[in-house]
């Protein structure tokens, strides 16, 4: 039994570190639990008890393996698709739109909502989904990102093309961060990946499945927000 | 012991049950913080009305029923008010529909049922949903989904598994 528990253990940890990309949070709490479970099996125990731990051990190992070698790189598996232009008369400046559509339709709705309110004020939109294919910023006036927080962070393609983007020398970049009901800690990866590469935040606006947006923007509909949004954006804020 | 004495546990399954509509509410609102402490509370009533009716020897028939249908009515509004938010697919309340079926069918049975995770789903479901209000994260709705499935399956599998073999061994 202190094998297959050790086996385990093991498991848990080899697993936690394949999370370290995505989560260190994540990575930091399966290590814990298997050090945690380690350190409960040299307690003199009853039988009963280390059969539970051993089996709570087992559970745990399982459910971190399905979260990082099933869940983790689904949810952030980039899409490519072909760049859709909006608006190729406008005169307001040249916005590049780089979005994960992910889990549910909601940042697909924001996006194309923030898509629409920018063209409506003027702007020449090319909209496309974050992956290797997706264009740099290179001459545009304004990129928007647009991504679903997992795990309390960006989904990841998007995470890539900004790192692989390079310097952006100054150029306003807006946010657009969906989540199930909790933002927060992905804004602040967010805001930290545009600093770190050389961007200057224009806005970071956030949209969630649970929690209503209509105290924020008058709208409980992410398409008629973003659009709002969009509409009148004057590249300084947000409300983060 | 007084009669009054000895309702405590179904007082504690009603004041359990009185939470059903608020719940749904609290989380078809998005008011995650107040769903996590009904959710709470359910958890604690859950726990104390078993022990309280074996402590004052007060368990009864009616009163199993009650706790059951109980869990059951709050965790189908919950779902339910996760459902009409989009969160989860309206299978997973057939899915609960149809395990709340199946302890209610193989509890009228005279031969006991082992399903050493049954006893278990409740809590499961309702720790699920505190996990969820607590950390509202897609990818951890998406996990609970699947866990909540693999559990109903292992629950089902083994209920019938049992079954099927007491009949045989009778035949």
């Amino acid at each position: 039994m202190t094998i297959t528990a050790a086996f385990f253990i093991a498991l848990l940890i080899l697993f936690g570190a394949l999370a370290l990309p995505y989560s260190a949070i994540l990575t930091g709490a399966s290590w814990l639990l298997g050090a945690g479970i380690l350190a409960l099996a040299y307690f003199r125990l009853r039988a009963k008890l280390r059969a539970v731990l051993i089996i709570a051990g087992i559970l745990c190992a399982l459910g971190v393996a399905g979260w990082n070698l099933v869940l983790m790189p689904w949810a952030n598996q980039p899409v490519a698709s072909e760049v859709t232009h909006f608006n190729p008369d406008g005169e307001t400046g040249r916005a590049l739109v780089i979005y994960h559509p992910g889990r549910s339709d909601l940042q697909e709705r924001a996006v194309t909502g923030f898509v629409e309110g920018l063209a409506a004020a003027g702007w020449r939109v090319d909209l496309t989904t974050a992956s290797a294919q997706a264009p740099a910023p290179t001459g545009y006036d304004l990129l928007v990102l647009g991504a679903q927080s997992y795990t309390w962070a960006p989904a990841q393609p998007v995470q890539d093309y900004l790192r692989r983007a390079g310097d952006l020398n100054d150029l306003p970049v807006v946010a657009i961060l969906s989540g199930l009901g909790e933002t927060g800690p992905a804004n602040d990866v967010m805001r930290d990946l545009i600093a770190a590469a050389g961007g200057s935040m224009a806005g970071l606006y956030n949209v969630w499945q649970l929690r209503p947006i209509e105290r924020l923007y008058g709208t409980d509909d992410p398409f008629a927000a973003m659009r709002g949004v969009a509409e009148s954006l004057t590249l300084t804020g947000g409300h983060g | 012991m007084q009669p009054s004495v000895r309702a405590l546990p179904q007082l504690l399954t009603a004041i359990r049950l009185s939470f059903a509509l608020p719940l749904a509410a609290a989380l078809h609102g998005g008011d995650l913080p107040l769903a996590a402490a009904l959710l709470s509370l359910a958890i604690i009533t859950d726990l104390l009305d078993g022990w309280l009716a074996r402590r004052l020897d007060a368990c009864s028939t009616f009163g199993g029923y009650f706790d059951a249908i109980a869990d059951f009515v709050l965790v189908t509004a919950a779902f339910g008010a996760l459902t009409a938010r989009g969160v989860y697919p309206p299978w997973m309340l057939l899915i609960i529909g149809l395990m709340f079926a199946q302890f209610i069918l193989t509890s009228a049975s005279k031969q006991p049922v082992h399903d050493p995770i049954g006893k278990y789903y409740g809590a499961a479901l309702y720790s699920a949903l505190l996990a969820l209000a607590l950390l509202p994260d897609w990818l951890l709705s998406d996990a609970l989904l699947v866990g909540i499935v693999v559990l109903s399956a292992v629950s089902l599998s083994t209920r019938a598994f049992w079954l099927a073999q007491m009949s045989a061994i009778q035949r």
